[in-house]
């Protein structure tokens, strides 16, 4: 005990001159911890929401469930327990394909009056988010008793002593249960989560990189010290020991620090989040799922846990550390020789033929995985090669140069781990903004076309503007309906009829003389997101309900919606003006003063009504856009700046193994200068070709994200757009960032020069 | 009576409300039901007591309406309205309900706040419903609980209204009072506007009121009213302005104005001595004008009337209770106590819709 803890104090004496490697590791372990504690706060702030029965403003965490399997929640417990005068239990169940089914009548007793007239509000709400009523789902053959209630949701915020009284009054069979619901429909509620826990993998990915780069470095920076405690007489499991228990210690200090900084961050961007949110999945983001503490004890448990795995990478280290005092970088083996390359370029041609038979999300986001990890084999087995083949190219009769590319070619054998973590994170950034970008695009010339009035008006009035008689100028009604077709909720919208509306829908897909059979009231457009869930083509049938029970309409068109996600289905106006229940905009052709006219008048008939003008409209919705990626922008930079700083400890490590080489090359009159610039050029040399790597398997990432796992976790697509600025872009902040921290440890160079000749 | 029912019944077609009347800047109410589609209100059928004290299923709207004019020991005015609605709404029938639907108001005004309480529940389902023996009318844990088989009172009514908790005995001396003919009440000229109604107006109430946890015991005089009707259910019907008043003398008088669309208003009433003898009054008999408007929440409530039934040389002129006694329903209405002064003095109860 007393050797373990001799040898502790003295491998913590060394950070009185050595602070640098400790405090990196703790660094990039920090940052690692930050990143994944945001993605699983996003995450379970986003899923935790989106999973409880929300209606209207009324969101529920707990209901009462039957104990056990055997047992049911009766008709019977839920009058009872209601007739005791807990009447904020509201009883639901899970319909046989997924959906919810709950008693509304009851729900409309908890929500508040004001503002609203009927009960054409709450129904409304609970069809739009897909509920049925119970009245709906038994009928038939279908009673409480053949299919029982899943549980009676309490839709009220209880104290302690209210939970305890209803607790006291539950028959045996019931108890109180944290209620998670999944909505019908919430598969894109779960593609979103998925999505997320896949980025947040792709920074673990990376973060272990920088682990066992920053390992490497510790055991270099501690080998001297290591040999001489061995001498002394402290065995090898007792220095293991102590390695790991200082490991564990750096690693606890930076999570903690990490799980705080990410909880901070997740704190104060938790607004932006819940616009996202509301934007995309008509959620809400509720940070506060996880507690501090419970966190941090992850973060603990982790960090044990994954320095008790590396201490058998540690161990090994450590003999070769103890048997060998040279820290030589190896030259590049010749192991992986032309056989595996060939191997490697069969294995990324059947992964390109694969890519047309993904069939979901799952399988998109695996074989993300697939390419990246395809992708780091071809940087661990041809940037050795792609260098080598370049230092050929280079003449002996500038040896500096000659010098640096060869070493170059050296260096990257130990630059590998650190290269492929670049390389992911390269990957994922130029990906990303590929995907992005064309996004963009799509969506801009979408609501171009689609905005074709000078002025819209939003209102919540509960009439039709556009029938005023005193309307100043005539309104365009957007009338609106939510109902079923092929069991999935639907919207129903009304399109402008006349000629000069037809170019202002965008369609993917058209079938020949669509415009006739859609003024005919013979067929219909549909959005990708129906056409996508259902499979629907153009030319196929769709039985819409209407007032007189099904109408069968033909598909004429298909049609991108973006941010819509909903399915949708385009109607003549005519169609739904006596047959709507909302309207969802009024479009205006106004001028100036036609606009001012129409304001006053707004502003009498419907006070709180808003005048929005096209280009402010767009503007808008393009900022709501930008708000919707600041996520996945925020979660790319911390995996690149963990990409980064893995690049950068390699880099420090790689200083101190060539300082001979470099102490010769000083002796000989090389300038400190040259000798910066010489190394400089070999970082640059080494990730440029990373880049290059990166951007073939960044576009196909680019086409992935677009085709298939936009498409499976949406329903829509768009076209992929590759503009040579943005990708251009992505490239050079990727490798800005990288250079810059790489700069950092040459500062110092100078410095252990000095050092090194007053030692000599 | 309670006609904020009626208003409710229909709205509850989820149609969107947005006909505007084109008479007196009413909003027409009735949307998309029609006064067809279930049982008649005739005088061939008259009201039976006790049996109508149920429910009637094959009509479209009923309600049980009760209001109380209660003093606490201090003497401070506890006015209370609790109402009971059904609608049939035979789309909604399955195997988890009966297709009725019942609402529930409770509205407890004392000078300085207004309490109010809405539910919403389905016959059927257990929640919600009445037991003839020993008669009950239950909501969730609201309950009118009678003391003998069929028959209404006595009784313990038990209800809340938001922080307000509600317990009374129920009990009158003198018989039920049938409105119109027998208990058809006739609500336009024509007729084609008419209901089952009959009221108890001699209603003596006693018990406890706990507000935000202080008890007080109350004790004054109520009004029970129980209508049923097919006849009512129609875009065309606009609203009322209804009237149950206690004379000093200890007389009582039900009076009410009806409005319709494309045509004439309908005034009518009941005088009713303090033995429970009735006088149906026409048109011609009874007049009944606004005084006085005031804004309630952003709407020109007449809150003050002048009636007059010359004939028995009455003129009186009614003042709120408050102006503010507006129930903010998902059906909103106004409700509220009133005094009168005049050939003679008095209080009540006065309900406007469609406003």
């Amino acid at each position: 005990m007393s050797s373990l803890y001799l040898a502790l104090l003295a491998q913590l004496a060394t950070y009185k001159k050595r602070l640098w490697e400790p405090l990196l590791i703790v660094v990039a372990i920090f940052i690692a911890s930050a990143g994944l504690t945001a993605v699983t706060l996003i995450n379970t702030g986003a899923s935790a929401q989106l999973n409880q029965l929300a209606i209207g403003d009324i969101t529920v965490s707990l209901q009462v469930t039957a104990k056990s399997a055997r047992s049911s929640v009766t008709r019977a417990d839920y009058a009872g327990l209601r007739r005791q005068g807990f009447d904020y239990l509201v009883a639901y169940t899970i319909t046989p394909d997924g959906g919810i089914a709950v008693d509304s009548l009851a729900l409309l007793s908890r929500l508040p009056a004001a503002g609203t007239q009927g009960d054409s509000g709450l129904m409304s709400s609970v069809a739009r988010q897909g509920y049925q009523d119970l009245n709906q789902f038994y009928q038939n053959t279908v009673t409480p008793g053949s299919y029982a209630l899943a549980g009676l949701a309490i839709v009220a915020e209880l104290s302690p002593q209210s939970l305890q009284q209803l607790q006291a009054a539950l028959p045996a069979h019931l108890q109180i249960f944290p209620l998670t619901i999944k909505p019908s429909g919430s598969n894109l509620t779960d593609s979103f989560s998925l999505n997320l826990w896949a980025m947040g993998a792709l920074m673990l990915l990376v973060s272990v990189f920088i682990v066992f780069n920053a390992l490497n470095l510790l055991l270099a920076a501690r080998t001297p010290l290591l040999i001489k405690l061995r001498q002394l007489g402290i065995s090898q499991p007792v220095l293991l020991q102590v390695l790991l228990l200082e490991m564990w210690g750096l690693a606890s200090l930076g999570s903690c620090f990490g799980v705080l900084a990410g909880a901070a961050l997740i704190t104060k961007i938790s607004p932006a989040l819940s616009k996202i949110y509301q934007f995309l999945l008509d959620g809400q983001f509720n940070h506060g799922q996880l507690s501090l503490l419970t966190l941090l004890l992850v973060a603990l448990g982790l960090s044990l846990l994954a320095v008790l795995a590396m201490g058998v990478i540690v161990h090994s280290r450590l003999r070769r550390c103890l048997a060998n005092r040279s820290n030589q970088v190896a030259a590049f083996s010749a192991r992986f020789n032309q056989r595996y390359r060939f191997i490697l370029l069969l294995i990324i041609g059947l992964v390109m033929l694969a890519a047309p038979l993904i069939a979901s999300q799952l399988q998109a986001l695996l074989y993300i995985g697939v390419v990246l990890i395809v992708g780091c084999a071809t940087v661990i087995l041809f940037m050795p090669a792609l260098l080598r083949w370049l230092a050929a190219k280079i003449s002996a009769v500038r040896p500096l140069w000659h010098w640096s590319v060869h070493n170059a070619v050296a260096l990257s054998q130990r630059t590998k781990l650190a290269a492929c973590a670049f390389f992911i994170a390269l990957t994922a950034n130029v990906g990303m903004n590929v995907m992005v970008d064309s996004f963009r695009g799509a969506t801009e010339q979408w609501l171009n076309q689609r905005l074709f009035a000078p002025v819209y008006v939003y209102t919540d009035f509960a009439g039709d503007l556009s029938q005023q008689p005193d309307v100043p100028i005539p309104l365009l009604a957007r009338y609106g309906k939510d109902v079923r077709i092929a069991g999935q909720l639907t919207e129903l919208r009304s399109f402008p009829e006349g000629a000069q509306f037809q170019s202002r829908l965008l369609l993917d897909e058209v079938a020949a003389d669509a415009w006739s059979e859609f003024y005919a009231r013979q067929g219909v457009f549909i959005n990708q997101q129906l056409a996508n869930r259902k499979a629907f083509r153009v030319g196929d049938t769709l039985a819409i309900p209407g007032e007189t029970g099904l109408t069968e309409r033909k598909i004429i068109g298909i049609y991108p919606d973006y941010g819509n996600p909903k399915a949708q289905v385009l109607l003549p106006e005519s169609a739904l003006i006596t047959n709507h229940e909302q309207v969802s905009a009024y479009a205006a052709f106004a001028n100036v003063q036609q606009k001012e006219a129409l304001g006053s008048w707004l502003s009498v008939v419907a006070p709180g009504s808003r005048l929005i003008a096209r280009e402010d409209l767009i503007e808008q919705s393009m900022l709501v856009f930008s708000r919707t990626f600041m996520t996945t922008d925020m979660l790319n930079l911390v995996t690149m700046l963990v990409a980064a700083l893995s690049f950068f400890v390699s880099i420090t490590l790689l200083v101190m193994d060539i300082k001979p080489q470099l102490l010769l090359l000083r002796s000989v009159g090389v300038s400190a200068w040259r000798i910066k610039l010489s190394l400089f050029s070999q970082y640059c040399f080494i990730a440029v070709s990373c880049a290059l790597l990166a951007l073939p398997f960044a576009l196909l990432l680019a086409w992935l994200l677009v085709n298939k796992v936009n498409r499976f976790a949406f329903h829509w697509t768009y076209p992929l757009m590759l503009d040579p600025l943005i990708i251009l872009q992505s490239l050079l902040i990727g490798l800005g960032v990288l250079l810059v921290l790489m700069a950092l440890p040459l500062g110092r160079l100078e410095a252990r020069f000095y050092s090194q000749q007053g030692a000599l | 009576m309670n006609r904020a029912g009626v208003v409710a019944g229909i709205a509850l077609s989820q149609m969107t409300m947005t006909a505007m009347s084109q008479d007196v800047g009413r909003q027409s109410l009735f949307n998309g039901l029609k006064a067809d589609n279930n049982a008649q209100v005739s005088v061939d059928n008259p009201v039976q007591l006790p049996q109508d004290h149920a429910p009637h299923g094959a009509f479209q709207i009923e309600w049980w309406y009760l209001t109380l004019l209660l003093e606490n020991l201090q003497g401070e005015p506890f006015n209370y309205q609790f109402t009971l609605f059904k609608f049939a709404r035979p789309e909604m029938q399955s195997n988890w309900g009966d297709g009725y639907v019942w609402m529930g108001h409770s509205s407890l005004h004392t000078k300085q706040a207004h309490y109010f309480s809405e539910k919403f529940a389905q016959q059927g389902t257990g929640v919600a419903g009445f037991e003839a023996s020993p008669l009950q009318f239950f909501m969730d844990n609201w309950q009118w609980q009678g003391e003998q088989a069929e028959q209404l009172l006595p009784a313990t009514l038990t209800s809340s209204a938001q922080e307000a908790d509600i317990n009374l005995h129920l009990s009158a001396s003198n018989p039920y009072v049938l409105h119109g003919d027998q208990g058809v009440s006739f609500k336009t000229a024509d007729g084609r506007y008419r209901s089952y109604y009959y009221s108890q107006p001699f209603i003596e109430a006693s018990g406890q009121i706990v507000v935000n946890g202080l008890e007080h015991q109350v004790k004054g005089i109520g009004w029970y009213d129980h209508e049923w009707t097919s006849q009512l259910a129609d875009e065309e019907a606009l609203g009322w302005d209804w009237f149950s008043l206690h004379f000093d003398d200890g007389r009582k008088l039900m009076a009410f104005t009806m409005h319709v669309d494309n045509g004439d208003s309908y005034t009518t009433g009941t005088l009713i001595d303090a033995q429970g003898k009735t006088v149906t009054l026409g048109p011609d008999e009874l007049n009944l004008k606004a005084l006085e408007t005031r804004q309630v929440v952003a709407r020109e409530i007449p809150v003050s009337w002048s009636l007059s039934i010359p004939s028995f040389d009455i003129a009186i002129t009614t003042s709120p209770f408050k102006a503010e006694q507006w129930n903010a329903s998902r059906f909103a209405y106004y409700e509220g106590a009133i005094s009168f002064t005049g050939s003679h003095n008095g209080k009540g109860f006065m309900e406007l819709t469609g406003y």
